[in-house]
């Protein structure tokens, strides 16, 4: 940049950008809820089993449990290299909006991914159990 | 965007999911009542989802990610002024890669005709970004203000014809029954199946349909009651659509609704120059 004045590229982009990840984290938020009401109803007594545990299948053989797993690692892997870019992109372009914001958001976005993640290996465990 | 602006992004995208949640039940009370209007649709019974329910178990990650996507989607598309949970500069491109990405992660759900689906629902969209000179969503409903004749509907015949194409391709698009009820996530994929056509249905009204402004400008009273309505007239037309079984085979995805699509686009702008609308 020739002058040195911070130059923002996009105004309000930082903006609308937390607020998608926002939406995003708002509807794995309801989802979150709305899986964790029917596993803690399983888990009381108050549902059928699935057909697999209810044939006497072993549930762990769920061809999908692997790679869905890595694939959840592999977003939550991208979401933190999302920093190191977001960080880059302040260097470049000192924006007032690329700051402390942005990193709370980064937080609360990793800590969903990581809760989601942990949610998703208990209940993993607990269908394990149940086979 | 204001400063409160991603609270109120987190609260809608909490209000998107229990809305896309509830909204096979609202499908299946109205299946129970009038079980002659949803013959040969894909609208399962009450019965299936407490089943589906009792069943509940983990979520497939593919499930999850094309519902996720669904969510935000359906978030992020404006109900009124300023009601929604992101007014983004490139909403419609932000739609088109959320709806990529739902799709190529979960076929289990939709069919892999959904490509072509897309497809023609995205070159249907174009005329309308012509129109409007914008990708906003907010905008292209803004650019319909002033009554029922500045709907892009209606404004000339090929944007009528892109219309169709999109209603049509909704109609196709509907996920299919599995043929087996899915065990552990049914509950999220009875969910999906449904909310992929209420959620389109919604961007068609504000894309071709006025958003949230009245047919007549007297009645601009409440714009998220508007979109409601014409939002749910258009599911009820998708579902007459839905019910004739030409209307289910996936083939016209395929080739005749992308091309028509195209056809819709391209004549569009031409129409928009000969016109001298063009900006």
């Amino acid at each position: 940049m020739s002058s040195g004045a911070p130059q923002p590229i996009a105004p309000g982009a930082a903006g609308q950008l937390a607020a998608l990840a926002a939406a995003f984290a708002g509807a794995l938020l309801a989802t979150s809820l709305a899986c964790a009401l029917l596993w803690w109803r399983r888990h009381r007594g108050g549902a059928e089993p699935g057909p697999a545990a209810a044939a006497g299948a072993p549930t762990g053989a769920d061809p999908d449990r692997l790679p869905a797993r890595a694939l959840f690692l592999g977003a939550a892997v991208a979401v933190l290299l999302l920093w190191p870019t977001a960080a880059a992109v302040r260097q470049l372009w000192p924006h007032p909006a690329l700051g402390w914001r942005l990193l709370g958001w980064w937080l609360l976005g990793a800590t969903t991914l990581v809760v989601a993640w942990l949610a998703l290996a208990r209940l993993a465990a607990g269908e394990r159990r149940d086979a | 965007m204001s400063e409160g602006a991603p609270f109120r992004a987190l609260v809608w995208g909490i209000a998107a999911a229990a809305v896309l949640l509830g909204w096979p039940w609202a499908l299946a009370v109205c299946r129970r009542r009038s079980p002659a209007w949803f013959a040969g649709t894909d609208v399962v019974s009450t019965g299936e989802l407490s089943a589906a329910l009792r069943r509940a178990g983990r979520p497939r990650m593919g499930t999850l990610a094309g519902w996720l996507g669904l969510v935000t989607a359906a978030a992020i598309i404006p109900v009124g002024t300023a009601w929604s949970a992101a007014d983004l500069d490139a909403g419609l491109l932000w739609l088109v890669a959320l709806a990529v990405t739902s799709l190529a992660l979960q076929g289990a759900v939709v069919p892999a005709a959904a490509a072509g689906g897309l497809l023609a629902i995205a070159v249907s969209a174009a005329p309308v970004v012509l129109r409007a000179a914008s990708l906003q969503l907010a905008d292209l409903a803004i650019a319909q203000q002033g009554g029922i004749a500045n709907w892009f509907v209606v404004r000339d015949p090929f944007l009528c014809l892109a219309g169709i194409v999109f209603l049509a391709s909704t109609a196709v698009l509907w996920p299919p029954r599995p043929a087996q009820p899915a065990a552990g996530d049914g509950w999220l994929q009875d969910s999906l199946r449904a909310g992929v056509p209420l959620v389109l249905s919604h961007l068609f009204v504000v894309l071709y349909l006025g958003g949230w402004w009245a047919a007549v400008p007297a009645l601009d009273v409440a714009g998220w009651l508007h979109t409601t309505v014409k939002t749910l007239a258009v599911v009820a037309l998708v579902i007459a659509l839905r019910r004739r079984p030409a209307w289910r085979d996936p083939r016209l995805l395929d080739r005749r609704l992308p091309l028509l699509a195209l056809l819709g686009c391209l004549g569009s702008a031409i129409w928009l120059v000969v016109s001298g609308a063009a900006r």
